[in-house]
């Protein structure tokens, strides 16, 4: 311990420390963090989504992989009809159901936890959208790597892009 | 910062985690409780364990009190024994609400509000639970409010009905900063 604390964030007892965070000035398809410690184990994700003039749904990917490697149970409600779906060897969590509307907004919050290298990754995914009406979309997801830690996460625009001010915020535990 | 660039270990609004913004428990029954001169924020969280008093009555989340019908549109799932149920609502005066909450029920909720600007619409996801005796259900909700001209600056937890909330109700409320 020096004299004075150093100037990087110091480790909170009892909370989520930051990882990264941003707020998109233009618009991107794609919103990613890369290079993120391997001592962190335990992420917490809020994203406020902007949607440009087109339509469409988030797909998250984690460390880059786009291969056939993502299953996911997902639950979604729109107006009086509620339905269930599972999908197999995708090459991402699609974490919407109906997607964002254009020119419209979403929140997503989510835990995704991969302790071990040897273990799958597990998210779980909240999110109000808006395509068609507000909706709610609930997703358990697993990756299917079991030979490193979560060193990247990416969110992607289906169709078009993510517009100006979509703000994201990830946190995570550090288990080591 | 504090004086001779030494870092405050309290973290700040500037720090990318979640912050306690305030705790309230209710020493006195009442009808809300309310979080008010709130600084903008990207994210907040409202955390709460609610009891209602001897009468029937839903909770709420209200933004910026405003109670204006239309304003709001909501979407939910009630999951009740072995019935899952799905309601859109787009003339509602609230973002998002529990459903069936009788007399002297307690409850949880856990409420994440997105509104990353002034300009932009606050999109709410809630996951509650509810225990009436024989019975536990839950609620999932999203919701929208379709303010695009203020950030949040008042966050009630309301309830319908004529009743109040118990004096051990309590809730959390908690900012998170994007940029």
């Amino acid at each position: 311990m020096s004299l004075y604390p150093t100037l990087t964030a110091p480790q909170v007892d009892g909370l989520f420390e930051l990882i990264d965070r941003t707020v998109l000035s233009s618009a991107a398809a794609s919103i990613s963090f890369t290079g993120i410690s391997a001592a962190f184990r335990i992420f917490e994700i809020a994203v406020e989504i902007a949607k440009d003039a087109s339509a469409g749904s988030v797909r998250v990917r984690l460390n880059g992989d786009s291969g056939a490697n993502y299953d996911y149970q997902q639950v979604t409600g729109s107006d009086t009809s509620v339905a269930a779906s599972r999908t197999t060897g995708a090459s991402g969590f699609i974490v919407t159901g109906g997607g964002v509307a254009a020119n419209d907004f979403a929140a997503i919050n989510a835990i995704v936890a991969k302790p071990l290298a040897a273990q799958p990754a597990i998210g779980l995914f909240s999110v109000a959208e808006t395509q068609g009406g507000i909706r709610i979309a609930e997703t358990a997801g697993r990756w299917n790597n079991t030979a490193g830690l979560i060193s990247e996460i990416t969110l992607l625009a289906t169709l078009g892009d993510f517009a100006a001010g979509t703000a994201f915020v990830l946190t995570g535990d550090q288990h080591a | 910062m504090s004086l001779f660039g030494v870092p405050d270990l309290t973290p700040t609004a500037e720090s990318g985690v979640w912050q306690h913004v305030d705790t309230q428990v209710l020493a006195s029954p009442a009808a809300a409780v309310t979080f008010s001169g709130l600084t903008a924020a990207d994210f907040w969280r409202l955390a709460a364990f609610v009891h209602n008093d001897g009468n029937t009555g839903n909770w709420r989340v209200v933004l910026n009190n405003d109670t204006t019908s239309g304003n709001y549109a909501e979407q939910r799932v009630q999951y009740t024994s072995t019935t899952i149920n799905g309601s859109r609502w787009t003339t509602v005066s609230h973002l998002v609400r529990t459903d069936g909450y009788g007399a002297n029920d307690e409850g949880s909720l856990v409420t994440v509000i997105a509104k990353a600007s002034a300009a932009s619409a606050a999109m709410g996801i809630m996951a509650s639970g509810q225990d009436s005796g024989a019975a536990i259900n839950a609620n999932a909700n999203t919701g929208r409010w379709s303010n695009v001209t203020d950030e949040i600056s008042r966050i009630d937890l309301t309830r319908s009905g004529a009743g109040s909330f118990q004096a051990d109700t309590s809730v959390r409320l908690d900012r998170l900063e994007a940029a």
